[in-house]
């Protein structure tokens, strides 16, 4: 009972009601970190977040950029500039960046 | 013993624990130089880890995004950072804490950029338990002008085999996939997760709410 207590209010204090639906992204991109060979793990978490945000409004914000970046590594350029062209739009703060690496990128 | 003194003990060790979280907040931070720039966006760069904890940075590359986006800001994609960072042969976490931020606003884009230093890491083995004391100092520079906008610093005491509740289930699945990779190893992703939340959000010290008040269907 004494210990339920303290776990609960443990619990509370790591507690956050989140802006953005991030999914299990920090486990997996650390995972990945770690252990290149997790990779299709990261892109699994990184497209249900995605999927999951569009889905409830609340579309974190770099994820699409995040796959599109692995999709370029896995030379697949259409698909990669596609994410790219959506994080733009959903967040203009990303188009001087990602204008550069579409443009590095075409052709 | 008995069955109170256990309960103070054990109430005992977790005031101990969460100390990190309810930080003695004395003076209001002063937000003068970051009002006066009001960033939109923050770039996150590797950590710079000043202690023998090799793993330490990966915990806050993946650990960073989400408690600073939810005060309301463009946090830049961590991996993808990372890596065009690498590509402009700036790999080291200690050469790109050298560089001139004004530099990053070249390659980025950004309005601001976050350096985090991990100042201490140490851990004592004890019986049951292990009790890690960390400490991290955080600063967001100007992309414009280099200019220092805010910082904070976060020292924890922390025992990684109890700090594990109030996740949600998505990220409990994945940390159990991170224990057993790291067989042995202590997780730190809770240690890194309440530290930088604490940074991002202690009344009065951290970082003031940014642009993105509520999010609408398209992520805002």
């Amino acid at each position: 009972m004494g210990l339920g207590l303290v776990l609960l209010s443990l619990g509370g204090c790591a507690t956050t009601s989140s802006r953005f639906e991030w999914g299990g992204y920090d486990s997996a991109l650390y995972a990945y970190s770690k252990h290149p060979d997790l990779r299709p793990g990261f892109e699994t978490a990184l497209r249900d977040a995605i999927a999951k945000g569009r889905a409830g409004g609340h579309l974190a914000p770099g994820l699409q950029a995040e796959l599109g970046y692995l999709y370029l590594g896995e030379g697949k350029r259409d698909a990669a500039i596609a994410q790219f062209k959506a994080e733009m739009a959903d967040f203009p703060e990303s188009r001087p960046f990602l204008t550069k690496i579409i443009a590095q990128n075409a052709g | 013993m008995s069955f109170r003194n256990i309960l103070w003990a054990a109430l005992g060790a977790a005031s101990l624990l969460i100390s990190g979280c309810a930080t003695t907040a004395p003076a209001t931070y002063d937000y003068s130089a970051f009002r006066a720039e009001a960033p939109r966006s923050i770039l996150v760069v590797p950590a710079l880890n000043n202690t023998a904890n090799v793993t330490a940075p990966d915990w806050f590359l993946s650990t960073i995004s989400e408690p600073f986006s939810n005060r309301g800001y463009y946090v830049f994609p961590a991996n993808m950072v990372r890596g065009v960072l690498n590509d402009s042969g700036l790999s080291d976490a200690g050469l790109v804490h050298s560089v001139d931020a004004r530099r990053l606003q070249t390659l980025f884009g950004c309005d601001s950029v976050l350096f985090i230093n991990i100042d201490k890491w140490d851990s004592k083995y004890m019986v049951v338990s292990t009790t890690t004391e960390v400490q991290f100092s955080y600063e967001l520079r100007s992309c414009k002008t280099n200019a220092l906008l805010w910082k904070n610093t976060q020292a924890l005491a922390y025992s990684p085999q109890r700090a594990s509740g109030g996740n949600p289930l998505a990220a409990l699945i994945a940390d159990a996939i991170i224990a057993a990779m790291e067989k042995g190893k202590p997780n730190y992703m809770p240690l890194a997760r309440q530290a930088n939340l604490a940074a991002a959000a202690s009344p009065g010290l951290g970082l003031p709410q940014g642009p993105f008040i509520e999010p609408t269907a398209s992520g805002r």
